[in-house]
């Protein structure tokens, strides 16, 4: 019995040696999640989905993959594409399968570890949780889950890839939308000449953008807050009302009617048309909205009544610096090209 | 490099650590168990009926207290968190990775649960929730496996809109009189969940029950029947503090409302029979 438990001791202690070292020399070159130094604390749980090279590698292939829609025209990059901040570039509300359309405006996916809520009105609220949203959506990618994990599980290569990830035989809703998590999570956009500037490149920003970060500052950064560009919250800004409530969806309160998640301002210039409809097509008509054109409505942002008050040069300063939020690292950075 | 080094070592030892004790535990699996405490399994069946009637989904007829006609074609709710109370009191909690059940009428494997390990003794009650509790309602997809899961068994009992799972359905079809437009039958749709919010309070529609045996279930080393059988009537889904009118409210989801039909049928179960 002794001589048994020495013998399988000494067998497991080999296997290890070889595990341990296999593993270092993969991981070697691959980085993984990395925070900027001046970016508050991660809201994403890493400790029960570390990012590693095969599952943000299996993520990434996911996400390019018609296979997670009904017929396998649609993938998550057909509507959240790279250059666009992973929006849909100029697409007011996107179309789906069969060429359907949506109600709302695809968001940007960036610094989504940061992020508290997903979907306009926050009804989402881990990221593993969010991936079901479109797969399942009658309008989007109209798929049945089990069948998604189906068809991922008749694939060998899908198998191979789950199996290097996850050390898993087959693949199952919680890997799959973790493996998604892992390539969404290092889409991290810190690198705009706004940031050069924070990091102590004066020069980085020029004085009419730094007239325009003051007034950014003073008027719009209470919600929109640097360093990511939002609250994590839900206001009612003052637009024509319709028939989408809201946050008042999820909550069923009516004090959150009309009041959708605050949308980052980073990669803003290349993620329009903008707002939760889509209905306004350039910065000029969003700033002429807050600066004079708020609706009024009982929940209303307190802060937004009356309008902010911003001359139209103002306007074009605080585009401007809107404008510095561009990071083209980011939006070319092959590491989460299809 | 050193530091590469330094870290094999210490994943060694964790590593090592681990395996010795699996080991230890694989070789001497009595001295794992503490001998003392005995277990046995317990069933619970839960039947379903419309009132006195056994629930057949797609065909049988049913009505409810405003006569009313109609079929049933889905029932489905989640059981989780069980609690079993002995005669002197002390109670048993069920662990809770594997406390949750998802029940379908469609699935008559489902309506019989097995609880296993339960210590022996004399047990007089039952408590469990109807819903998902709100704590793994917000654990990552990883800890929600089995009938918790939303790529499996729970595919249809989720809103992926709104992160949570659907705690109970109903799904009926109005009678068409002879001669009448099937085409204009609205279905009676009874969709409710709500767990009660990640941060600030919303709708919480989890509903605890509380079913005392009126008789002792001795439960033995011995026994290999031990069975609670409950009546599950989903009529009193529609009916009890709050009368649901098919007509003027077919459809209920995520609204205030919905919180009238949870405390409708968290009066919905029954003790039919306790079997040693």
């Amino acid at each position: 019995m002794r001589s048994l438990k020495i013998i399988s001791l000494f067998f497991i202690f080999i296997v290890s040696i070889v595990s341990c070292t296999k593993e270092i020399n993969t991981e070697a070159s691959f980085k993984g999640f990395e925070a900027p130094m001046n970016f508050p604390l991660v809201r994403y749980n890493f400790s029960a989905n570390p990012v590693n090279k095969a599952g943000f590698e299996l993520g990434k292939k996911l996400f390019y993959d018609g296979i997670l829609s009904r017929d396998g025209s649609i993938s998550c990059g057909s509507c959240h594409q790279q250059s666009a901040a992973f929006s849909h570039l100029d697409h007011s509300i996107s179309h789906g399968i069969d060429d359907k359309l949506g109600n709302r405006n695809a968001p940007v996916i960036q610094n989504t570890a940061w992020q508290q809520y997903f979907t306009w009105d926050g009804g989402v609220f881990h990221l593993d949780d969010f991936p079901i949203n479109p797969i399942t959506n009658p309008v989007e990618m109209d798929e049945k889950m089990p069948h998604v994990i189906t068809k991922l599980n008749s694939n060998s290569t899908y198998r191979a890839m789950f199996k290097k990830a996850f050390n898993k035989d087959s693949a199952d809703y919680a890997s799959l939308t973790m493996a998604l998590s892992q390539f969404m999570n290092m889409l991290v956009s810190n690198q705009s000449r706004y940031d050069a500037y924070i990091a102590g490149n004066a020069t980085a920003l020029s004085e009419n953008e730094k007239v325009g970060m003051n007034l950014f500052m003073n008027k719009c950064n209470s919600c929109h807050t640097a360093p990511l560009f939002t609250d994590n919250k839900f206001h009612n800004t003052g637009l024509a009302t319709g028939t989408d409530l809201g946050r008042a969806t999820v909550t069923t309160l009516d004090s959150d009617l009309y009041k959708f998640k605050t949308p980052t301002l980073r990669n803003v210039e290349v993620s329009y048309p903008y707002n939760h409809n889509g209905k306004m097509n350039t910065l000029d008509a969003v700033l002429k909205h807050y600066a004079s054109d708020i609706k009024p409505g009982t929940t209303v942002d307190q802060r937004l009544i009356g309008g902010l008050g911003l001359t139209a040069m103002e306007q074009q300063q605080i585009i401007a610096f809107l404008r510095t939020l561009t990071d083209t690292k980011f939006l070319t950075d092959t590491r989460f090209s299809e | 490099m050193s530091i590469y080094l330094n870290l094999i070592q210490k994943k060694l030892k964790i590593k090592l650590l681990i395996l010795i004790a699996i080991l230890f535990i694989a070789c001497d699996p009595e001295s794992a168990v503490n001998p003392k405490a005995k277990t046995n399994k317990l069933s619970i069946e839960f039947q379903h009926f419309i009132a006195d009637s056994l629930l057949v989904l797609n065909s049988s007829t049913y009505s409810n207290s405003l006569e009313q006609n109609f079929t049933v074609d889905k029932f489905n709710y989640f059981i989780s968190n069980i609690i079993l109370e002995k005669t002197d009191g002390t109670t048993f909690t069920v662990p809770q990775d594997s406390s949750y059940f998802l029940i379908k009428t469609s699935n008559k494997a489902s309506q019989k649960i097995t609880l296993f390990n339960i210590p022996i003794g004399n047990y007089q009650k039952i408590k469990f929730t109807i819903g998902v509790d709100s704590a793994r309602s917000c654990m990552p997809a990883s800890f929600r496996k089995g009938s918790l899961d939303v790529g499996g068994a729970a595919a249809d009992m989720y809103w992926t809109w709104n992160t949570g799972y659907i705690f109970l359905k109903l799904q009926c079809m109005p009678i068409i009189p002879k001669g009448g437009d099937s085409s204009a039958a609205i279905p009676y749709v009874y969709h409710i969940g709500g767990f009660g919010g990640l941060n600030n309070p919303t709708l919480n529609n989890i509903r605890e029950v509380n079913l005392n045996f009126n008789t002792t279930l001795p439960l033995t080393e011995n026994s290999t029947t031990a069975k609670i059988i409950i009546k599950t009537d989903a009529l009193k889904v529609l009916e009890g503090s709050t009368q649901v009118n098919l007509a003027t409210t077919p459809t209920v989801m995520l609204t205030p409302f919905s919180a009238n039909i949870a405390n409708n049928y968290q009066n919905m179960f029954s003790i039919i029979q306790i079997i040693n």
